[in-house]
């Protein structure tokens, strides 16, 4: 199987970088802040940089000796040559070929038709970029790596969603239909959150010199690392079941539904929700009328001093045994709050929270 | 006019046939100096330079002890004749052929090429394919300064091939034999001929080299 053994030790100017990795996931997410190594990751993983120490191995071989299909953030179109040009070399290299109503979906969300006799270096940096992006996509069909750097900045917002959507078709395809796996690097938490199975942190520190030592952490459930990362303590993900005006109807993991922003969503829609901390309420019993829409009733199940607040970990309950299912909602009240209302361990108490709390970080 | 015309078809002629000699040498030099790391990397650098900086006529010194019976005698029936001064022309045209032709190339973008192998094309491909076309503009420019270097060539063909009117006798040997026989004005008319025809080819390399950022490609 097409399992990523890495071991990568490189140092150049004032970037220390290492990376240790040994993981199956099919879609590897990279996240950190930009200018922080995690290109010179992805060059050192296809063998463009030679490390200092080390190996990068994907089932076993080297990753560079395998088909790629890798989308810089530089393009680096063969500027003398039509896109279509470009996108038949990306053909020619494939290990097999992108299933046809796949190709016809990557077309249209890129929208390239309009571009395929264009010279490569008559395009906009914009049009490039959804180019390289396609061309990337066609040389990994099958069993290539797919190295998608930054794949959806500088998109605007409608085709960004268009791009989202396909690269989630193009996962389903892949991972059904045994294909290689995928490495993207972004600096938004959130499209790792919803294209991949693992995200791995870049953690830097950066000396006073300006000297920056960066590393990978152990890679994570991307959830995980939104909440970390985002400022969203709370994520949910699930599915629209009912639109209605600007609000739509939302069931949580343990089965509770809740209101939430509808505005552009549709039912059926899978949407990521980012609900912080502070903007939950606590109540031991019930308020009676409120103004918030939601009010979910749950036990508190973890209290975690955090400077000025205490964040309590309010668990919603679920199905017995199902601890997947399980779902804990953090929200932060100060030590005064705790001592009046005596919120000890495993005290009943509710949670409001406003529609206009919560964010929608993503949707599909 | 046959004094004008005879050293300006000579001259015309040499400097072609040098160019022509020098063409794939000259750019396989500047490839391998732009793009290969080898053992003796500086020095080949530093000998293709040589030319460029020692005295022209040291040069012929050094082609007439190779060539001549007083050296290695390696080809004395060629001396003082045509092929004498077209590989005079050639050695000194040389190093300015693969001095651009190495910017040329250098002005590539390495990644390019890489990006050319990781789409599956062969090391011989990408170089037909990526980076040759990417440098044409650049490498024409280098043939055509390498064209205007053998045209003024003086020094080492006056040492090699003598002159010989109708066979070696250049526009610069023409010039030189004019003002050693006190004739000013047949001297003015060559040195307006030989201007005029450097400065096209300086104009032509100057234009090429300037077209050669059109093709960078696009960037984010």
């Amino acid at each position: 199987m097409s399992r990523f053994e890495l071991d990568l030790a490189f140092a150049r100017g004032d970037l220390d970088l290492t990376w240790q990795l040994s993981s199956d996931c099919a879609w590897l997410g990279l996240f950190g802040a930009s200018g922080r190594g995690k290109t010179t990751a992805l060059e050192l993983l296809l063998g463009w940089l030679r490390p200092d120490r080390g190996s990068a191995l994907l089932g076993g071989v080297p990753v560079g000796a395998g088909p790629v299909g890798y989308a810089p953030q530089d393009l680096l179109l063969l500027p003398h040559w039509t896109v279509a040009q470009n996108l038949d070399a990306a053909r020619e290299a494939a290990p097999e070929p992108l299933p046809p109503a796949l190709e016809a979906a990557l077309l249209a969300a890129l929208e390239l038709e309009p571009l395929l006799a264009r010279q490569a270096s008559a395009l906009s940096g914009g049009e490039g970029r959804r180019v390289a992006l396609a061309r990337a996509v066609l040389a990994a069909a099958g069993t290539g790596l797919l190295v998608l750097d930054e794949p959806l900045a500088s998109l605007d917002r409608g085709r960004r969603q268009l791009v989202l959507g396909f690269l989630l078709d193009l996962a389903d395809w892949r991972r059904t239909s045994g294909g290689g796996p995928a490495v993207v690097v972004s600096h938004s938490a959130i499209d790792l959150m919803v294209l991949c199975d693992e995200v791995q942190v870049l953690e830097t520190e950066v000396a006073p010199g300006g000297a920056r030592t960066s590393r990978f952490l152990a890679p994570g459930a991307p959830a995980e690392v939104l909440a970390e990362e985002g400022g969203y303590d709370n994520l949910l993900v699930g599915t629209v079941e009912r639109v209605f005006g600007d609000a739509a109807s939302f069931v949580l993991p343990g089965g509770a539904e809740i209101t939430i922003p509808g505005r552009d969503l549709e039912a059926g829609d899978r949407v990521v929700l980012g609900l912080r901390g502070d903007d939950v309420l606590v109540a031991t019993e019930d308020p009676g009328a409120v103004s918030a829409r939601n009010v979910l009733e749950g036990r508190v199940a973890t209290a975690t001093q955090r400077g000025a607040y205490v964040a309590l970990g309010i668990d919603l309950g679920g199905e017995a045994g199902g601890d997947a299912r399980r779902l804990v909602i953090e929200t932060h009240v100060t030590e005064g709050a705790l001592r009046d209302l005596d919120l000890e361990l495993g005290r009943s108490v509710l949670l409001l929270f406003k529609t206009r709390s919560i964010a929608i970080l993503a949707r599909r | 006019m046959d004094e004008l015309l005879t050293p300006l078809l000579t001259s015309l002629s040499v400097a072609l046939a040098a160019t022509a000699l020098v063409a794939v040498p000259g750019v396989a030099l500047g490839w391998l100096l732009a793009r290969r790391r080898f053992p003796g990397h500086a020095l080949v650098d530093g000998l293709v330079q040589l030319p460029l900086v020692i005295p022209a006529v040291a040069v012929g010194y050094c082609l007439l002890w190779l060539l001549g019976e007083t050296g290695l005698a390696l080809a004395p029936g060629a001396l003082f004749t045509r092929k004498a001064a077209v590989l005079a022309a050639a050695v000194m045209a040389l190093p300015l052929v693969a001095r651009m032709a190495r910017l040329a190339f250098e002005g590539v973008d390495p990644r390019l090429e890489r990006m050319a192998r990781s789409l599956g094309l062969s090391p011989s491909a990408t170089l037909l394919r990526v980076t040759l076309p990417l440098a044409r503009r650049g490498l024409a420019g280098a043939l055509v300064l390498g064209f205007a270097r053998a045209l003024g060539e003086f020094g080492a063909t006056v040492v090699v091939a003598g002159l010989v009117p109708g066979e070696t006798e250049t526009l610069a040997l023409a010039i030189f034999e004019d003002i050693q026989l006190g004739d000013e004005r047949a001297a003015l008319r060559l040195v307006l001929a030989a201007a005029l025809l450097s400065f096209a080819a300086v104009a032509l390399a100057g234009r090429l080299a300037s077209g050669s950022q059109h093709d960078r490609g696009a960037r984010p």
